[in-house]
């Protein structure tokens, strides 16, 4: 990859800097990771159950209640998706990208690690060597309202439906990625490429996270930093986009 | 001209012994070299005896000579050091019989064949002597070189196991290659006992081999020609192939140490001849004691023999053990199968596997031999158990001991081809289907095809498991040209069309039952000598014993009449239908049929069971609970209603204190049990902590004064910076639901609120929580916050990014007191569980050993 030359077509984006988008909840619903839900967040898991059984509780138990909270999320709008999404310009420097704000103030400087291994990947990489375009997007589900509801609900001791939104809302912040990560590279022809979120391997250093929230400019969705760099409500999630399509995820260590 | 073309129309005359005709030429010691005994090392070192002898039998009339290569393979050369050389002196063994034909041949014009023979080796694989690997790999090298050398067929001789014979025809079958002309010919030996060596009966042999490409079998050594006649008309019954036999000259006797064939030339022809015609057997030779003399007595007897003409065996599709076959289709239908030996279904089964008594795991699955099964399931897989090792145990033993053939039940490739290689009958293995695709799909049927197996099919592909009957039938066409075009048969196949429970008031479920019927009858219709199968008993999951063993019947009689072949299911609950109440069959048909014409048909069968409350329901486990048994069932399924009158019912004859420590939280001990051994999941953990909240709110005003019902209490926190929230709750939830008091401080907790809040409420532990991987490097920097404190007391620490060695490695050596590391909320509960029963916490340490 570094040895080989690389040409990259300039592009221009349908606009600079950063917008606030608000998809409505039908947009947003067909993105939802059903599996990744049922399974990976909600925990109906095989265990020892037989075949049978499992599918008996996935398909009956587990479905039912997922697609009562799609309908009662559409009805009460608990969780309510809102994207803040930006393009700016970044130039790669090695295993550093240079990011230059649109209209004006210091560039910044963002540190990613490089493969140990195979093909020692680098998401800088990515980037056109002579400059590129950067996007990234912030985007949330929470809101103080689904908040106070999430808390009444624990203390109350409705455990299992606690348990059920919190679940679906952190699913459901990824599907607003998903859906944030397509509209944005929809005028390019579609996805291509990969998006990194700041705290995985391939970019763990969660200052990223801060630089997003800053040049997405998400304090106008309601999501704030922490100290720590994280950000609140819970349901939030961020990232940079990589658009190129040689582009893609890979594994920092094997 | 190919050997198999001259068997089409001549009886094919082999040799007779080769070790006495060795002996008789008095090879030296200048041949024998450092291999004394070694017949096999002749064909390197004296190479001109080895053809003398071939030479000797084509003159007295052989069409084909065996080459001295019986113990050629690397297993058994190893015994003289040899073992490196297998291909080499095999493939000489070929070469000097080939040299031999051939001269033959082109003397009189007549075609003369050289068959490779190969012995069983001295170790038994079905007794754990050797291994299927060992010999499949040693065979594959001697049998290259039998074929390099220009052997015309392989000849798998003197076996005695079933297992050696699979490991020697795959083998064949590998080095020779799909639609070889070289002939495959395997011959058994059955003792005077009527059996081979390890117990297997002919038609266990038969049952066992018939899926393999084997051109020829039949019979050789231990008796004479009369003895092997009743074993050779049984062969010829069912035996689709041609039919062999190369007797003794006569049962031995031992006469002044020496052993002695009774048998002359003359008789050995008089007795042997007679049979060859009567069977009409296909090729015809001599085993030990015979000579080139008994050969030309036999060709002569025999004359210019032709083929017999073809036989009409049509072998019934079937199983076997070790011992004896099962007919895939049963009169009366259907083929039972008992799954009692289900690590998932029997509890009595998995008891038994966790506690490593494999003897009584063992017992279990054979026991059904006493009720009515043809077929054993056998099914090992569970958390923490090694599924490979627990199979291979139960496998090798059954395979030995077990009179029922086996079912191999499970998910995983590797299981099924160690189950595989330990099992000489003929087993069927549980499942093929296209879940994960056609790749996983491809390498069981290669597996069934090398061990000549059936297979279980279900349906279900890509998209899921097939509802509906257009689905079943569909997936059950796609899996029948899968495995045909791969080259099974239809009579291997068991078409599982799967059902669900018409009884979980599920209403996309309520014509589950009718769909299954639909898709059985389809699916015989569609695709003639096809089987199907069924896992009968889910369709009354949820219902009480009694109800469910009505529905059952039912069902089965629906199945029988719409075709099944076969079933899985608990035999020692089978009734006949007969002894049912016929009220009840006619609610449980209604059921089956979805015919809601007088009602909800789930709800009166329900209704039925409950209100006639029939004698079989006295005795089963539905009888009505005792409120002991109502909190119970309430916590452990999630049911608040049931707390109503059972709560109530024990304050009246006991006091709250006992109510909560003796029912309520052995109850959630039993919910915590359920979810580690992966039976519960999750989210009805839940509805179990929210019913525990209710039924102590309901006690406490009956608890003494200062007694909140709580045995311990923990701090919990998520670190300073991290705003994860909903792991931490989950720990709430549960520890405060097992009784236990939380004090919550919620998210990005510094390190100092944590100590005051433990030094203010005198917690017995603290709890941090964090999923960044920045939390955990917190984690660390607020133990050492805490050992300079002065604070000891225990900590517990969980989340995504924590690792159990950081804990260990990194955390523990910070801080005095103990530290843990908790993968989720009910390894807390462990934690502080042994706190609370030994007074101390362990702390984190490497596992013992490493």
């Amino acid at each position: 990859m570094t040895d080989a030359k690389i040409h990259d077509e300039p592009l221009t984006p349908p606009f600079w800097g950063a917008q606030v988008w608000e998809p409505t909840l039908e947009e947003v619903n067909p993105f939802i990771e059903r599996m990744s839900l049922l399974v990976g967040r909600w925990g109906y898991k095989k265990g020892n159950l037989s075949e049978g059984e499992y599918r008996q509780i996935l398909e009956g138990e587990a479905q039912g209640h997922y697609e009562r909270l799609l309908k009662e999320n559409l009805k009460r709008r608990l969780f309510v998706p809102k994207a803040a999404v930006a393009w700016h310009r970044c130039k790669p420097d090695g295993d550093t990208l240079i990011i230059y704000p649109h209209g004006g103030g210091e560039p910044m400087v963002q540190a990613f690690p490089r493969q140990q291994i195979n093909e020692r990947l680098c998401i800088p990489d990515f980037y056109a060597p002579q400059g590129d375009l950067l996007g990234c997007f912030t985007v949330t589900v929470g809101n103080p309202a689904a908040s106070a509801e999430m808390a009444r609900m624990q203390a109350e001791g409705e455990y299992q439906e606690y348990f059920f939104w919190t679940g679906f809302a952190a699913e459901y912040a990824d599907a607003v990625a998903e859906w944030a990560h397509r509209k944005m590279l929809e005028p390019f022809g579609g996805k291509t490429g990969a998006r990194f979120g700041p705290g995985y391997p391939s970019c763990p250093d969660m200052a990223l996270s801060r630089k997003i929230w800053q040049l997405s400019e998400a304090g106008r969705i309601g999501v704030t930093v922490t100290d720590s760099d994280m950000l609140e409500p819970e349901m939030s999630t961020s990232a940079v986009l990589a658009h190129r399509p040689r582009a893609r995820i890979f594994n920092r260590l094997v | 001209m190919a050997i198999k073309d001259f068997l089409k129309k001549n009886l094919l005359l082999v040799d007779g012994a080769m070790g006495t005709q060795i002996q008789n030429r008095n090879p030296g010691a200048a041949a024998w070299g450092a291999y004394e005994g070694c017949n096999e090392w002749l064909n390197l070192s004296a190479p001109e005896i080895i053809r003398d002898i071939h030479a000797a039998y084509f003159a007295a009339g052989s069409d084909a000579v065996e080459t001295n290569s019986f113990g050629s393979a690397p297993l058994t050369l190893g015994e003289y050091g040899l073992a490196a050389r297998a291909r080499e002196i095999s493939r000489a063994a070929a070469q000097i019989a080939r040299g031999a034909a051939d001269a033959a041949a082109k003397q009189d014009g007549r075609p003369r064949f050289v068959l490779g023979s190969v012995g069983p080796g001295t170790r038994l694989a079905t007794l754990g002597q050797v291994s299927f690997d060992e010999l499949y790999g040693g065979y594959q090298e001697q049998m290259g070189g039998l074929i390099e050398g220009g052997a015309d067929g392989l000849l798998i001789e003197t076996c005695q196991d079933l297992l050696q014979i699979k490991a020697a025809t795959a083998a064949a079958m590998q080095v020779l290659g799909p639609k070889s002309d070289k002939l495959i010919y395997v011959s058994v030996t059955v003792e005077t006992t009527g059996t081979l060596l390890v117990g297997s009966s002919i038609w266990a042999v038969m049952a066992a081999l018939e899926p393999y490409p084997i051109d020829v079998l039949g019979l050789n050594c231990a008796t004479g020609p009369e003895a092997m006649q009743r074993h050779l008309e049984a062969i010829a019954k069912l035996w689709r192939g041609g039919i062999g036999c190369m007797p003794n000259a006569g049962l031995p006797t031992l006469v002044d140490g020496q052993v002695n064939y009774p048998l002359g030339p003359q008789a050995f022809a008089a007795a042997f001849a007679p049979i060859v015609r009567a069977v009409g057997l296909n090729v015809a030779g001599g085993c030990c004691g015979t000579t080139p003399d008994h050969i030309r007595e036999l060709r002569l007897a025999l004359g210019a023999a032709e083929a017999p003409a073809p036989r009409d065996a049509r072998p019934p599709d079937q199983v076997a053990s070790l011992f004896a076959p099962v007919d895939l289709t049963q009169e009366p239908a259907p083929l039972y199968v008992g799954e009692r030996a289900n690590a998932t279904g029997s509890k009595k089964f998995r008891e038994a596997l966790l506690a490593e008594r494999l003897d009584t795991a063992f017992d279990l699955l054979t026991e059904q031999d006493e009720g009515v099964a043809h077929v054993l399931d056998l099914s090992v897989a569970y958390a923490g158990r090694n599924e490979i090792a627990d199979m291979a145990a139960l496998v090798a033993r059954a395979g030995r001991e077990c009179r029922l053939p086996l079912m191999v039940d499970s998910t995983q490739l590797d299981v099924v081809e160690a189950a595989l290689k330990l099992y000489g009958g003929r087993m069927l293995v549980n499942s093929i289907n296209f879940e994960s695709g056609e790749e996983k799909a491809e390498k069981l049927v290669a597996l069934a095809k090398q061990f000549g197996a059936g297979l279980v099919a279900l349906t279900i592909d890509e998209v899921g498991m097939a509802m509906t009957a257009d689905r079943k039938v569909e997936i059950a066409g796609r899996l029948i040209a899968f495995c045909e075009q791969r080259g099974l048969r239809r009579g291997d196949l068991l078409i599982d069309a799967l059902t669900f429970t018409v009884c979980s008031g599920d209403g996309a479920l309520r014509d589950a039952a009718k769909e299954t019927i639909a898709a059985i009858r389809r699916i015989k219709e569609s695709f003639p000598g096809v089987r199907t199968i069924l896992g009968l008993s889910n369709v009354s999951f949820g219902l009480k014993p009694a109800a469910r063993k009505v529905l059952n019947t039912v069902f089965l009689d629906r199945c029988i009449k719409a075709g099944m072949d076969a079933c899985i299911i608990n035999t020692s609950t089978l009734v006949p239908l007969t002894d049912l109440a016929p009220a009840a069959v006619e609610l449980a048909q209604k059921l089956l049929d979805n015919d809601a014409a007088d009602g909800d048909p789930l709800e009166l069968f329900i209704q039925h069971f409950e209100a006639a409350a029939p004698e079989a329901e006295a005795g089963a486990a539905g009888a009505a609970l005792t409120p002991e048994e109502q909190v119970a069932a309430a916590l452990v399924k999630g049911k608040a209603a049931l707390l109503e009158t059972s709560i109530p019912a024990l304050l009246a004859k006991m006091p709250a204190e006992e109510v909560l420590n003796g029912h309520l939280i052995p109850g959630m001990k039993e919910v915590g049990r359920l979810f580690n051994d992966g039976v519960l999941q999750l989210p009805f953990v839940l509805k179990s902590a929210e019913v525990m909240k209710k039924a102590v709110a309901m006690i406490k005003p009956f608890l003494k004064a200062g007694e909140t019902g709580s045995s311990g209490k923990m701090v919990i926190a998520t670190v300073a910076g991290d705003v994860h929230d909903i792991g931490k709750n989950l720990v709430d939830i549960i520890l405060s639901n097992n009784g236990y008091q939380v004090v919550n401080l919620g998210v990005k907790v510094p390190i100092e609120k944590m100590m005051e809040s433990v030094r203010a409420s005198g917690a017995d532990v603290l709890g941090m929580s964090g999923l960044l991987v920045k939390s955990v490097q917190v984690m660390r920097e607020n133990l050492k916050a805490m050992e300079t404190a002065g604070l000891r007391l225990p900590v517990l620490l969980g989340g995504a990014a924590l690792t159990e060695p950081f804990v260990i490695n990194d955390c523990q050596p910070v801080y005095s007191g103990p530290v843990r590391y908790c993968k989720d909320a009910f390894d807390s509960l462990t934690a502080f569980r042994e706190l609370k029963e030994t007074g101390t916490l362990r702390r984190a340490a490497p596992p013992a050993g490493k």
